[in-house]
């Protein structure tokens, strides 16, 4: 089963997670992961399972029947009406309680309507509502081409080689490179089929973060070899970090919101880094989280964000020290956010007080050697120093 | 081939066997995701699914 979705509101996947295949068995359920949307609560986000409207039973469907599809329990409630169609009503239970209720075409597997519930972070109700729309023939060249073009974008997101149901995605560089030669045959198979719309997507993904990569690299490149300005910047805990601390040192400055929620994985690689403190310190390298938060800047909201910081602290189990950016120490060094990207941002300060490193966004992560790129900018560092 | 039987009079679903959706055939459906919550402020969140039988695989 071929399956594409279009989110509006609440967050959404990336366009690369919007589309899929899914295999399913003969009671038509889903034989790995299916069509899903994204719905962010505000202190976090959570994936949410779109059921396959499709439903099958072992025995004939009449007011009444009841029986077990795997640990659930189906019903057959009474015959209805969807837009005139004759359904039956079906109302399926798990072991916590009513699960969902379907409406189910009488002549066939079809499922015009599903009532889910479902819960979301720390057991919040929601409902889950799906409603049939409408349907389709495909003929001739619109169906082999829709079919050409299911392939050639699944062909092209397994050559990205994406974590599976990826909530954000910064295209690396070869993977820019990788979309830019592809995506465009993609977009023409796409034309006039149910892809097109998605492929456009895709295409504008490719322009903006083409344009981000190469802003980032221009923000790098002013920021490296500049002298550090003068600034302060002290955390809760009495930390404390100045212009004057940083020559005759080796200094790497890890800029990220360090907010306890919602917490994200990666968690900015703030355990990373903390074991590349315990493996630099004794060389000199000073490693310091900075704190960058737009409630830092309102004195109303600042011993909230604060308590944010220690709470995150602990939690991650830092030993490194982390201090509060509250006076814009960030656009010294480049902001990342000013050109689309996202924090964390990196900055390695050689012991002549300069920018010997700039990286915005997160690092590939070998398994054995953690930060391997940033090691090697604190290595080159310290062989200066 | 893939079957699905249908008795007229009682208009029961049986599946005998992998039940065929007509190749070719794409529905859409809308729908929408809304907290349950009564002091919820949160607005929804709603999507389109699309979906087609595979026309390269055979059900499994």
């Amino acid at each position: 089963m071929f399956w594409l979705v279009e989110e509006r509101g609440r967050g959404e996947f990336p366009w690369s997670e919007r589309f899929g295949r899914v295999a399913v068995d003969r009671r038509w359920h889903a034989a790995g992961a299916g069509p899903a949307v994204l719905y962010d609560r505000g202190e976090g986000r959570s994936v949410v399972a779109v059921p396959l409207p499709f439903f099958a039973a072992e025995q004939p469907l009449a007011a009444g029947a009841d029986f077990k599809d795997g640990a659930l329990e189906c019903h057959v409630d009474r015959a209805a009406k969807f837009r005139e169609l004759p359904v039956w009503q079906v109302d399926v239970r798990d072991a916590f309680g009513p699960k969902r209720t379907l409406l189910v075409d009488t002549s066939g597997p079809l499922v015009r309507s599903v009532t889910e519930r479902l819960t979301m972070g720390r057991g919040e109700p929601y409902e889950l509502k799906l409603e049939f729309a409408g349907s389709e023939q495909l003929t001739g060249e619109n169906l082999s081409a829709t079919v050409k073009a299911i392939d050639r974008l699944t062909v092209l997101r397994g050559k990205l080689g994406l974590p599976s149901q990826s909530q954000e995605v910064a295209w690396k560089p070869e993977q820019l490179e990788l979309l830019g030669g592809q995506l465009p045959g993609v977009s023409e198979a796409a034309v006039a089929t149910s892809l097109e719309k998605l492929a456009a997507t895709a295409a504008r993904d490719l322009q903006l973060q083409s344009g981000r990569k190469d802003a980032l690299a221009e923000l790098g490149m002013k920021s490296v070899g500049r002298e550090v300005d003068d600034f302060t910047m002290t955390g809760s805990a009495g930390e404390s970090l100045r212009r004057q601390d940083l020559p005759g040192h080796v200094t790497v400055l890890h800029f990220w919101d360090y907010r306890d929620e919602p917490l994200k994985e990666p968690y900015g690689q703030v355990g990373y880094l903390d074991f590349l403190h315990h493996k630099r310190k004794s060389a000199g390298v000073q490693i310091f989280g900075v704190a960058v938060d737009g409630r830092l800047a309102d004195d109303k909201t600042r011993a909230a964000a604060e308590r944010s910081v220690r709470k995150l602290k602990s939690f991650m189990n830092l030993s490194y020290p982390v201090v509060l950016d509250t006076s814009g120490v960030l656009k010294q060094f480049g902001d990342p956010r000013l050109v689309g990207a996202s924090l964390p941002l990196f900055v390695v300060i050689g012991s002549d007080g300069k920018v010997a490193h700039y990286h915005a966004g997160h690092y590939d992560v070998h398994q054995d050697q953690g930060l391997k790129e940033l090691d090697a900018a604190v290595s080159a560092a310290l062989e200066k120093k | 081939m893939f079957q699905v039987l249908v008795c007229a009079a009682l208009a029961p679903l049986v599946i005998a066997a992998d039940a065929p959706l007509g190749v070719g055939t794409q529905w859409t459906y809308h729908g929408t995701v809304e907290s349950r919550a009564a002091d919820s402020a949160q607005g929804g969140k709603s999507f389109d699914l699309t979906l087609a039988p595979d026309t390269q695989r055979r059900r499994r």
